[in-house]
């Protein structure tokens, strides 16, 4: 993503090419992370556009300190922790250790499937605390350990222990190797 | 290596939106637009305590409740001036911070609003509301006597106190809670 502000190029118009570069590469996955957060399809809509608009308002202050990519993660998790936090103040959340001590599906046909796969997926993520439920949601983006520090605000060596056990505890609740 | 749960992720059927520049400042006017709104309704309501007791300090024949009146508006002013405070620092949020300071940010926000809503919203009231008893008791006493000034204004006394104690000790609860995360959020990092 380029930083580089072309010569001449007004305030508003910068604001409009990062949120446009923003949403072309990154907007999959917020609209991801909205999904992911809010499972009624239309909140969920709703909250995508909450996270564009809130990134939209805060790159009048984006300086390049960070990578766009840097800058528009953290927006959109903040917006949609705040969101969580609104929607679910009584829902028990629990770490990535709790969740790994879950008992993995027993039931093959309910695990076969990538839909089924995906919603145990998505309620699993919806369980957790917001710093794990963001560490899981940037490592299936496929970012890796420094990207997800500096996101979170993590040191690398701990978001490598989350990634860690992010891994041994989907390789234990999802056997997705052996669907056709 | 592929990672067939991060593929699986990848591969959800969205479909994302694009909003446009037009309509990101449609949404963020409408949106300022029901924050006014809203501001607008809170000064509203506290303006009607305001509009009362200011039309009693100048009306009432009693001096005590003329001096309660006073009182009990600069208390509600203070109690706005309060919430206007709060709202601004809430409206100052850094969303791009790390998540983690901006999570920390929130709660600390949230606990220092609870644990001191003793200190802006409920003491500045206090001198207005015991004085009002004061002259509420001092008129009834004038016409029917120590007891039954005091039977007069016991009951009102009693639940405000119940209301105030019960405010303060929620909140105090509520703010220790959030120490709690902060704590537990503080040994993550």
């Amino acid at each position: 993503m380029s930083r580089d502000n072309p010569p001449n190029e007004t305030p508003c118009a910068r604001r409009e090419r990062l949120h446009a570069e923003a949403a072309q590469t990154l907007g999959p996955a917020l609209a991801r992370l909205a999904r992911a957060v809010e499972r009624d399809p239309d909140r969920a809509r709703d909250l995508e556009q909450d996270i564009h608009l809130a990134l939209w308002r805060s790159l009048e202050t984006f300086t390049g300190d960070c990578a766009l990519a840097t800058w528009t993660y953290r927006v959109a998790h903040n917006v949609a922790a705040s969101h969580a936090v609104r929607g679910a103040r009584a829902a028990s959340l629990v770490g990535l250790d709790a969740v790994s001590e879950m008992p993995a599906s027993d039931d093959p046909e309910r695990a076969a499937g990538a839909a089924q796969a995906l919603d145990r997926l998505h309620a699993l993520i919806a369980r957790l605390t917001p710093a794990d439920r963001s560490v899981i949601l940037l490592y299936l983006e496929g970012l890796d350990a420094r990207q997800i520090g500096e996101i979170t605000g993590l040191t690398v060596n701990h978001v490598g222990v989350k990634v860690h056990r992010i891994k041994a505890m989907l390789a234990r609740q999802f056997t997705l190797g052996d669907q056709p | 290596m592929t990672d067939p749960v991060r593929d699986l992720w990848a591969s959800q059927p969205i479909t994302p939106l694009r909003p446009s520049p037009e309509e990101l400042d449609r949404r963020a006017h409408r949106l300022d637009r029901r924050v006014r709104l809203r501001n607008a309704l809170e000064y509203g309501a506290g303006a009607i305590p305001i509009l009362v007791f200011g039309a009693m300090a100048i009306a009432h024949v009693e001096p005590l409740m003329r001096l309660a009146s006073v009182a009990i508006v600069l208390g509600v002013i203070v109690v706005m001036v309060g919430l206007h405070r709060r709202a601004g620092a809430s409206r100052a949020e850094d969303w791009a911070a790390p998540i983690l300071d901006h999570h920390r940010a929130q709660l600390v926000r949230q606990r220092d609003a609870l644990a001191s809503v003793w200190r802006w919203y409920l003491a500045p009231l206090v001198p207005g509301l015991a004085l009002l008893f004061a002259g509420v008791w001092r008129m009834v006493y004038e016409n029917a006597g120590a007891a039954a000034a005091t039977a007069r204004i016991a009951p009102p006394v009693l639940i405000a106190l119940v209301f105030f104690v019960g405010i303060h000790w929620l909140n105090r609860l509520g703010a220790r809670r959030l120490s709690r995360e902060i704590a537990a959020l503080d040994r993550q990092s």
